[in-house]
């Protein structure tokens, strides 16, 4: 149990800036989950956490205690890889207890404890066997297991689900998120998926770049996203986003808008805010999707309940949504507040 | 301090037993030593000016050049033809490879026992047989039959290596790629033409470049067992050579200068070989 | 492998001849060793007095008995230890040496390391033949002349497996690395728990190859044992003929170069699918 403190954390390769300073306080026990497009330092961060990286400037500590020097097994972390990462000839049992063994954890109390993690995910039968004859999500366990024998202060994830199917993937999401709230441990989980980081976060990191550009609860920052990033990102189908000038009246301060999907609805050509075209609808059964193309170019795409009639291609259409659900972004892709 | 600490066995034994000699072969080929071994005389170039002019040596390079040549044509021609047989099975080609497999544990130096146990003047079965059909063989004094017996020992154990790596070629053609060609109404020879020996292209490179390399370096035994690099000079091909004046001879200068060659025609033939796996990763 | 076949597949005759073709291929190739080997099993005469039988006799345990106990020049069995030892010195130290080698080079960031991988490169093709006389002076200068360390050392002293083995650590994934870090393993700790243990085909299959290379080796012993029993059985073999006008004792000769060829062979047929991956692999 644990606090997790980042104080303007850069990084740097050579002499491009990959990570430009992250602030982040994480209580003890929380869940928080990085999220973020390839390429935007999510990995790179996590990485300086488990100090698999060094951290160019800025500090890290863990329960108050400086720890960007420290090798990564004095840190009381552990961590589960994208791919697992176990150890190919060891069965199972030895993958999990590898750590202990190390660490010159008395016998018992090893198998005591890989025991319980074992029992906790559903391994208790598969103790003798080696990775390979495990089924992905069987491996993720494993993973998951030898995280869990070590007792750290703070869990780390690194996209821990991308290599599983999806009906897996929602499956293990769900028992992570059970798992670390049985076990209270601190937590911080790296994802590109922006609906993972939806149902796992207590509070969500939303990364762009090498910059935090939000951090906030799941909720929180879906109806109140601080950048047009944020606001395309999380959220799917994303945001649309229309120049001000596109719109009939002006909106004060305001150089975009956006509209979340279910926000609008198709209305006559002409009655509404404005009017596109359709270029094709995807019916999903219980909503639809229809894609439009606005006069200017743009794409637009409203969300509407599968019930309701479902538009031509082609066809003509007016779009209209209430103007208090409008997110006005400034200039410089930031949030704005109207009085 | 501990990766450097992981190579030092590398480092020392490779300093000691590889860079140093190779350097003193260098070193030595610019030398010729006085006859009583006290001091040498530097030379320059004098060891290769002397070598290139001398028809000895130039002898051994065509002779090197026609035995390499001919070891890497039979042995691969030989492997390709039993491989492309072996390829047509459906069931036993492991059992064919098993056997076949043999040769290629047999030294070299073993190898050419074996020949010259076959081709023997006195007691050899094939020599015998060959003068009951009125054949006279005398490798002993024959500088085509010495050539002969050398290249067939030569290329019998390199039957099997060759074998190995056109079975694994053809093997991985796909299939339907030739059903494709057949069903289009090419028969066997327009399809191996065609699609098969193009496909099969890589390897054979590959197995030209090791064969040639095999062929300069590795059949010194065979050549010391059984001709000893006669009759005349008919069968001394460059290493043989190196070995004959360097401490058969005791001519260093000459040896070392040789040697520089020889490291010469390994480094092209190392260029040709990487370039060429350069090239095949892109295939 | 599944079963499959290159060439659309024959049937009836065309199978018949398949086989046949095959099978002469077979016999040629082993007629020698055959010949060797009845050679091996019948009496001095029947050599001598040509043609020979084309089928064993029955002095087998005669000949080998001469050969192993006596021989021409040292016991045979004397020779066959010296081979084993050879060989497997080489095959073992070279192993050893190339694994810690190409474990700093591929896990480790320091000075001079891309300088350390060109130097292996330089030495990838460089056999023993082409410096003999330089490096014969330097085992002669260390006194290694007639010596075990003399037979082994320079023929380890290439880069082969070192490259090999960076090929394969370099397709062992980094994450594998970093979690044996998280573990808390240090570097050797994860070389010896982790990295030996993946590595296990890859010696086996290397470990073929470097026994029948060094097994195999005829120059290199030719030149620094001059002392019958430091000789290999493979350049032994050829000390066993007479000089001049005498006739060789084929039986015990041809005894020899039987077994001179049953270890190697033995460990190529015991392990054929190691060694033809290891060997594919390493010529990559």
């Amino acid at each position: 149990m644990a606090t997790l403190k980042l104080n303007n954390i850069k990084k740097r390769f050579g002499s491009t800036d990959v990570i430009h300073g992250v602030d982040l306080d994480v209580a003890d026990g929380e869940f928080i989950v990085i999220v973020g497009p390839s390429g935007c330092g999510k990995s790179t961060l996590l990485r300086m956490v488990a100090g698999l990286e060094t951290v160019s400037s800025g500090e890290i500590s863990i329960d108050g205690k400086r720890v960007n020097d420290l090798e990564p097994m004095d840190r009381d972390i552990a961590m589960v890889f994208q791919n697992y990462a176990l150890y190919p000839h060891m069965s199972v049992f030895e993958n999990i207890s590898y750590g202990l063994k190390i660490a010159k954890t008395p016998k018992a109390e090893i198998a005591e404890r890989v025991a319980t993690a074992a029992k906790m995910l559903q391994l208790a039968p598969y103790l003798d066997r080696k990775p390979r004859e495990l089924s992905g999500g069987q491996r993720q366990r494993v993973a998951m297991g030898r995280a869990i024998v070590r007792k750290p202060s703070v869990f780390l994830f690194d996209e821990p689900l991308s290599n599983l199917d999806a009906k897996l993937r929602v499956q293990m999401r769900l028992e992570i998120k059970a798992l670390q709230k049985e076990l209270g441990i601190t937590s911080l989980y790296v994802t590109h998926d922006q609906v993972e980081a939806m149902t796992l976060a207590d509070r969500m990191v939303v990364m762009n770049g090498g910059v935090a550009d939000q951090i906030g609860a799941p909720l929180e920052v879906y109806a109140n996203p601080a950048t047009t990033f944020v606001a395309g990102f999380i959220g799917s189908p994303a945001t649309n986003f229309l120049p001000v000038a596109a719109l009939s009246s002006p909106r004060a301060g305001a150089a975009t808008i956006g509209i979340r999907p279910e926000h609008a609805r198709l209305v006559h050509a002409g009655t509404g805010q404005t009017n596109g075209m359709v270029k094709f609808s995807e019916a999903l059964g219980a909503e639809t999707l229809v894609h439009l193309v606005l006069p200017a170019g743009e794409s637009f795409t409203v969300r509407q309940d599968g019930t309701m009639p479902c538009p031509q291609e082609g066809e003509h259409c007016g779009i209209d949504w209430a103007q208090d659900s409008e997110i006005p972004f400034g200039a410089d892709s930031r949030r704005i507040e109207i009085p | 301090m501990l990766p450097i600490l992981l190579l030092l066995p590398q480092i020392v034994i490779t300093a000691v037993f590889f860079f140093y000699p190779a350097g003193q072969a260098v070193w030595q080929s610019l030398f010729i030593p006085d006859p009583f071994g006290l001091k040498s005389q530097f030379v320059g170039l004098g060891n290769f000016e002397y070598l290139l002019g001398d028809p000895y040596y130039r002898a051994s390079f065509v002779t090197t050049a026609i035995f390499s040549g001919l070891v890497t044509l039979v042995s691969m021609g030989m492997a390709l033809y039993l491989a492309l047989l072996a390829d047509r099975l459906i069931k036993g080609a492991g059992t064919y490879r098993t056997l076949l497999i043999w040769p290629y544990a047999v030294a070299p130096a073993v190898a050419g026992v074996l020949w010259l146990f076959m081709f023997n003047t006195r007691v050899g079965v094939v020599s015998w047989y060959l003068g009951l059909l009125g054949y006279d063989w005398n490798h002993v004094l024959n500088e085509g039959e010495a050539m002969g017996l050398v290249v067939a020992a030569s290329s019998w154990g390199r039957v099997s290596y060759n074998f190995l790596f056109f079975l694994a070629g053809l093997q991985a053609i796909p299939r339907s790629v030739i059903e494709a060609a057949a069903i289009d109404g090419a028969h066997f020879w327009t399809r191996f033409r065609t699609i098969v020996f193009p496909l099969l292209s890589p390897t054979t490179f590959f197995l030209l470049v090791v064969n040639v390399v095999y062929a300069f370096f590795e059949t010194f035994g065979v050549i010391h067992t059984i001709t000893s690099g006669g009759p005349q000079q008919a069968t001394t091909i460059l290493v043989y050579k190196v070995y004959k004046d360097g401490f058969v001879g005791q001519d260093l200068g000459g040896s070392a200068a040789q040697s520089v060659i020889l490291l010469f025609v390994v480094g092209l033939l190392t260029i040709v070989q990487f370039k060429f796996i350069e090239r095949r990763v892109h295939y | 492998m599944a079963e499959r076949s290159g060439m659309v597949e024959k049937r009836g005759p065309g199978l018949w001849f398949t086989h046949l073709g095959l099978i002469i291929g077979v016999l040629i190739i082993f007629f020698p060793i055959w010949l060797a080997f009845v050679a091996s099993t019948v009496t001095q005469p029947e050599i001598t007095q040509p043609p020979m039988p084309l089928w064993p006799g029955d002095r087998f345990f005669e000949n080998y008995r001469d050969a192993l106990v006596s021989g021409v020049n040292a016991p045979v069995a004397r020779m066959l230890a010296n081979s084993l030892i050879m060989a497997l010195g080489i095959a073992i130290g070279k192993i050893i040496i190339s694994l810690l080698s190409a474990f700093a080079i591929v896990y480790f960031r320091f000075p001079g390391r891309r300088l350390f991988f060109w130097l292996i490169f330089l030495t990838l093709m460089l056999p023993v033949e082409v410096r003999i006389v330089p490096t014969y002076e330097v085992v002669a200068g260390f006194g290694m002349l007639n010596s075990y360390s003399g037979l082994i050392f320079p023929l380890i002293a290439s880069a082969t497996a070192t490259f090999l083995f960076r090929q394969f650590f370099l397709t062992v994934p980094d994450e594998l690395a970093e979690a044996a870090r998280v573990d808390g393993a240090r570097p050797m700790r994860f070389f010896i728990d982790i990295l030996l243990p993946m590595s296990r085909t890859n010696i086996a299959a290397l470990f073929v190859i470097l026994f029948i290379y060094g097994w195999n080796q005829y120059l290199w012993p030719l030149l620094i044992t001059t002392d019958p029993s430091m000789n290999t059985i493979v350049m032994g073999i050829k000390q066993m003929f007479p000089s001049g006008d005498d006739v060789a004792d084929w039986p015990v000769i041809m005894a020899t170069s039987i077994l001179a060829m049953v270890p190697p062979i033995v460990v190529v047929i015991s392990m054929q699918n190691l060694f033809i991956r290891g060997l594919v692999d390493s010529e990559k």
